[in-house]
């Protein structure tokens, strides 16, 4: 057995392509002698930079007498043209998807609020005149977008300027015919889904598809149903400091990834942000796997990473509450919340927070101690009975925490103490979302 | 791809591009201006090919920081001997002998010290090499600010 011992080094000149994700470098050059090699390589290569200015890409001269890597950065329309329209209506579909609303909500409203019956005698009229408007835009807009492909095609064929690959001039065969008619067979063959080209698509593209208006305001806010009650008002009353129309356009951009709308709401106007708070918006919804901090990169904003320290001292400083379900709370006795009220209604993440202290925390911890307004370490020593534990779970499993209980715990804005055995008196904030 | 991107065609120009001179006294290879340059390569090969161009160029002495192979008798008549593995480059395991020179540019390969932001993938600077451990400094993104947290002790080997 040979015990090896090596300094953990490396020298950081050039670096794979894997070891830069999640780096910005400000003057980057693509080595390109060798094939990049999975999927969506090129794009975080290409990303790490923030203009075409500072990146340079590098040929050998072999490969470039091969002509295939040189080609290869100039393909302009590789795929198959009726798999990109497919790819194309696919996208919109599942952007549109999202944000879609249900016409059976409308019919069946049960329920019982003044509130909701206003909003919804809105929302027939804004549907109907918002369906009818988009409808048409969308039937204009793909009209266009075939003609232009058909166009793009003729141009293609015309130049001749298509790639040599062994496995591209199969394909070169097929993409000879230009017509329509000659597509159908081919889109027989690789996209059955797609049924007649000639023909508007008539089942999935006739529902009425929710675009944002120009002022974006509560009502629109309260329309949308997709979003539960509790986060709504809390994203109305986060209204006033943000711009909202800037989000408008997100959902069509392709290179955000169809980043969810409500994300880019709460941390666009942020020029930093903290990595553990997109950290709970990626597990909360499982929309997609996208990297959200590299997508507020890209917008301009500043991810800062956390500072945890090691597993044994759990001493933490902006601790999410979701990110404090890893660790291990056997050696916590006692707990102490403190708000602060901004909020009618606590979000979902604090009160899972919550439930999470209640049920997994030490059975020796019997002082909880909500305190009200905002409290220093100081007040630590004040000890409340622990009958209103009890308010607290009973709260948390009826949900009925906003209405009888606001002046309590919960807010945006949770500072939990921790009090240790045998360690020093910690502070912990916790950000709710 | 998009076309507004330039292309160069020579490994001195790569590196011409991404380290260049900058008018200060520094090489361009040592110069902390560049320091948040880099080049991508797709593979670890390549990436070991660039390193050794730039490091061969760059000026000072060069220094040699080896692995200690340690429990191999010389009486053990196995397939495995040091020499053996001093050769074998994988992912994640940086090499036996690494060439460096005062002032270039090293990463951190493994979690050192979470807590002033030294792990897998830092940016650091080479400062001196001790008998046990090796002297470094932290690259700050846009803060070029030196306080006792931002250095760094890294102590792992003991030399043969």
């Amino acid at each position: 057995m040979i015990l090896r011992k090596q300094y953990p080094l490396r020298l950081a000149y050039a670096m794979t392509v894997h070891k830069s994700q999640g780096k910005t470098i400000e003057k980057a050059c693509l080595d390109f002698t060798t094939h990049m090699f999975s999927h969506g390589m090129l794009y975080v290569a290409l990303s790490r930079v923030r203009g075409f200015k500072s990146f340079v890409v590098y040929e050998d001269s072999v490969s470039q007498n091969n002509g295939g890597l040189s080609e290869f950065i100039e393909a302009r329309n590789i795929v198959f043209p009726a798999m990109k329209l497919k790819e194309e209506r696919f996208i919109l579909d599942k952007s549109m998807k999202d944000v879609r609303l249900d016409d059976l909500s409308l019919t069946n409203s049960t329920d019982s609020n003044k509130n909701n019956k206003q909003i919804n005698v809105k929302k027939d009229e804004n549907i109907k005149m918002r369906s009818k408007v988009t409808f048409k835009h969308f039937q204009d807009w793909k009209k266009e977008r075939i003609q232009n492909i058909n166009s793009e095609i003729a141009t293609n064929t015309s130049k001749k300027s298509i790639p040599k690959f062994k496995k591209v001039q199969e394909i070169n065969d097929l993409e000879a015919p230009i017509d329509i008619d000659n597509l159908q067979s081919i889109v027989n063959v690789f996209a059955p889904e797609v049924i007649d080209l000639s023909q508007e698509p008539t089942d999935p593209w006739e529902r009425p598809t929710f675009t944002f208006p120009d002022t974006f305001g509560i009502d629109e806010m309260m329309s949308i149903d997709n979003i539960s009650l509790y986060d709504k008002e809390w994203i109305i009353n986060t209204f006033d400091s943000l711009e909202l129309n800037k989000f408008i356009d997100c959902r069509d951009d392709l290179s955000l990834g169809g980043c969810h709308w409500e994300w880019l709401v709460n941390f666009y106007p942020l020029k930093e942000v903290h990595s553990d708070e997109l950290y709970n918006l990626k597990d909360s919804t499982s929309i997609n796997n996208l990297n959200l901090s590299d997508v507020l990169r890209d917008l301009g904003s500043i991810v800062t990473e956390s500072k945890c320290k090691n597993n044994d001292g759990w001493v933490a400083s902006n601790l999410t509450p979701k990110k404090i379900r890893g660790l291990n709370l056997s050696s916590m006795c006692d707990v102490s919340f403190d708000t602060i009220f901004k909020q009618q209604y606590p979000s979902w993440a604090t009160m899972d927070c919550l439930n999470y202290f209640i049920n997994r925390s030490c059975p020796n911890c019997k002082n909880w101690i909500p305190f009200k307004g905002n409290l220093g370490a100081q007040q630590l020593t004040e000890t409340t009975e622990p009958v209103e534990l009890k308010i607290i779970r009973k709260s948390i499993e009826h949900e009925e925490i906003g209405k009888n209980y606001d002046n309590y715990v919960f807010g945006i804005k949770i500072l939990i103490t921790l009090l240790f055995t045998q360690q020093d008196v910690q502070i912990i904030t916790i950000h709710g979302i | 791809m998009p076309k507004q991107t330039k292309r160069v065609t020579s490994v001195d120009q790569v590196v011409k591009f991404v380290f260049p001179y900058n008018g200060n006294n520094n090489n361009g290879l040592l110069d902390p201006a560049n320091y948040k340059n880099a080049i991508l390569c797709a593979r670890n090969d390549r990436a070991d090919f660039y390193n050794d161009y730039i490091i061969n160029q760059a000026p000072g002495d060069m220094l040699f920081l080896e692995g200690s192979n340690t429990g191999f008798s010389q009486s053990d008549t196995s397939d495995l001997s040091p020499t053996l593995l001093n050769c074998a480059k994988s992912k994640g395991v940086p090499n036996s002998r690494i060439t460096v020179k005062v002032g270039s540019l090293c990463m951190v390969m493994r979690n050192i010290n979470q807590e002033d932001g030294v792990m897998n993938g830092t940016k650091v600077i080479f400062l001196r090499k001790h008998r046990f451990y090796i002297e470094a400094q932290k690259v700050d993104d846009g803060k070029k600010v030196l306080t006792e947290s931002n250095l760094l002790f890294v102590m792992i080997i003991l030399e043969l």
